[in-house]
């Protein structure tokens, strides 16, 4: 969650800045360019070609005008959002505007004295992102013609050429609607993801990731040996009744210890199942473990692996088509359509994962002691119900404590004694000949997270 | 745009330096106008797709006219407000602000007839 909010603050900030100092720029480049025009004396600006009649030409030289303004960061992602949805870019229109004002001005100033600037020709483009540059030709005629009347020739008028909108406005109006397009863009790939996730076979599975997996496990064990507590996961795994597993039997689970104190397990495509050391600290039993192990187990046979995968993927084209290289935004901006898509699916992934830990646990034990015992510990590391809550992937550890006390309830499944996760490791040990049995004397030699190695 | 082109006189608009048959009595002074315009995200992905088939983007010629239009809407909107009766010399000049996103500026020579 905080990766996601910080970065949002963050923005959010800048952009507030953005939005003053753009404010303060466009003001003070107004004031400059109102005083300015007014100091220079009337000339006659034309767009055609003809010299005029009546007037004695004195000389006559090529005069330019270039000026390149830079945007703000928040009208340029107001233009992002506005370009996105179509229609006027109100944003822009006053930047290129007072670019053009500007330019004129210099042009003219370059051609002081002179009393018809003829022949003028404006010329626009992008520089950089955000910077507009405005080039305009003429020719300056310097003749014995002084033009008269108090306000100078004709100027570009803000008037007409800026749709005058709020910008905050357009901004919220902006963003809704952006977000509601990502959002159904978003939502509408989830089911295409869904049917590839539930018609790729898990050999299929198993055989692309082959490629990928070694590389992955390799920063992480010496020789790609599993190590004793990784060894210990594994048979745990394998001594569940199979017809207990479903689907997810045709894998042939491995288990990797990723040293990280945030209690978290992940299901990765190919049967890899990712276990924190924050999370063997945390469990104090085997049927705890097994609770969380049997959680993953649940994820594969829903396929989540594999639709979590395609989610991503999908959600990093979409962000990259829109957004091009604009990385922060890319990540921010579009995270939260695909938050709000990913939330309702991925809780109800959850708590289908849950349940095949209820039923895992059942097969294994006979009965379903502990089988909430992590989430009340996450629970009251993570406090009560907050805001936060509404946009979690993941439902409150609390709801689901008592959503799987109910379940257990509901099926009248009985709860018996929980093995001791230090004895049911010990026990490993020796039944896999890894230490003898005399070894046992100094109890805690040997446990999950400081390995006996 | 549209809104504008219909409270808008029409007056005329020429690229020649004269009105044919009419002389010019007053030279008002150059004109401008300008329209930053973009198509929406569904005609931005059909042009993407055009792009790798050839052919003529017909979304984006639409952005163009539609912003050149309405450029012409502003040229005669500011010339009005000069009292002009037609603007001469016009030429127009376009470029990319943004990406995905056009501007098209029109500029011309207002001036009043006899």
């Amino acid at each position: 969650m905080e990766e996601f909010f910080l970065p949002g603050i963050a923005l959010t900030i800048l952009i507030g800045i953005a939005y003053l100092t753009g404010r303060l720029a466009d003001a003070a480049h107004e004031r400059a360019l109102a005083r300015d025009e007014t100091l220079l004396p009337h000339q006659y600006l034309d767009s055609g070609d003809a010299v005029p009649e009546h007037v004695t030409l004195h000389d006559s030289k090529l005069v330019t005008g270039k000026v390149v303004i830079a945007e703000d960061r928040f009208r340029n992602l107001l233009a992002r959002l506005r370009i996105f949805v179509g229609g006027r870019l109100a944003a822009h229109e006053a930047t290129v505007t007072r670019a053009k004002r500007d330019a004129v001005l210099r042009l003219r100033t370059n051609a002081k004295g002179a009393s018809h600037i003829i022949g003028l020709r404006f010329d626009s483009s992008e520089l950089g992102r955000g910077m507009i540059e405005v080039i305009v030709s003429g020719t300056a005629l310097y003749t014995d013609h002084r033009p008269t009347g108090g306000k100078p020739a004709a100027l570009p008028d803000d008037g007409v050429n800026i749709s005058h909108r709020n910008l905050l406005a357009e901004l919220v109006s902006g963003s809704f609607a952006f977000l509601l397009i990502c959002w159904a863009i978003y939502a509408a790939s989830g089911f295409a993801i869904e049917w590839a996730a539930d018609s790729i076979s898990v050999e299929d599975e198993v055989a692309i990731w082959s490629e990928l997996e070694p590389e992955l496990i390799a920063g992480h064990r010496l020789d790609s040996e599993r190590s004793i507590p990784e060894r210990y996961l594994v048979d745990l795994i394998n001594s569940i009744p199979k017809e207990a597993i479903g689907p997810a039997q045709a894998y042939d689970f491995d288990v990797l210890i990723i040293p990280d104190d945030t209690p978290n397990a992940a299901a990765l495509p190919g049967g890899l199942i990712l276990v924190h050391t924050g999370m063997l600290e945390l469990v104090d039993s085997e049927n705890e473990l097994l609770s969380i192990l049997g959680h993953e187990i649940g994820h594969y046979n829903g396929r989540d692996h594999l639709e979590g995968l395609g989610r991503e993927v999908v959600g990093v084209a979409l962000s990259a088509m829109m957004f091009q290289n604009d990385a922060v935004l890319t990540t921010w901006v579009a995270g939260w359509p695909k938050l709000l898509a990913d939330m309702d699916y991925s809780r109800s992934q959850e708590l289908d994962a849950d349940n095949w830990s209820l039923k895992i646990l059942m097969a294994k034990y006979g009965h379903v002691a502990e089988a909430s015992r992590t989430f009340e510990k996450l629970a009251s590391m993570q406090g009560g119900h907050s805001v936060m809550d509404y946009l979690a992937t993941h439902p409150h550890p609390q709801d689901r404590v008592n959503r799987l006390n109910k379940m257990a309830e509901d099926q009248g499944l009985p709860i018996g004694e929980p093995v001791d996760l230090q004895t049911a490791f010990e026990n490993y040990l020796v039944r896999s000949g890894e230490i003898p049995a005399s070894a046992l004397e100094d109890r805690h030699q040997y446990n999950l997270t400081n390995t006996g190695n | 745009m549209s809104n504008q082109a219909t409270t808008t006189p029409q007056i005329p608009v020429v690229t020649i330096s004269h009105i044919p048959g009419k002389e010019i009595s007053e030279n008002l002074g150059i004109v401008f106008g300008s329209s930053v315009r973009s198509r929406n995200f569904l005609f931005d992905i059909m042009a993407t797709l055009k792009n790798l088939f050839g052919g003529e983007v017909r979304s984006y010629t639409r952005l163009l006219e539609d912003a050149q239009q309405e450029a012409t809407d502003r040229l005669i909107a500011q010339s009005v407000k000069l009292n002009a009766d037609a603007i001469v010399d016009v030429h127009f000049a376009t470029s990319q602000v943004a990406y995905k996103a056009a501007e098209i500026f029109a500029y011309g020579t207002a001036v009043r007839l006899k």
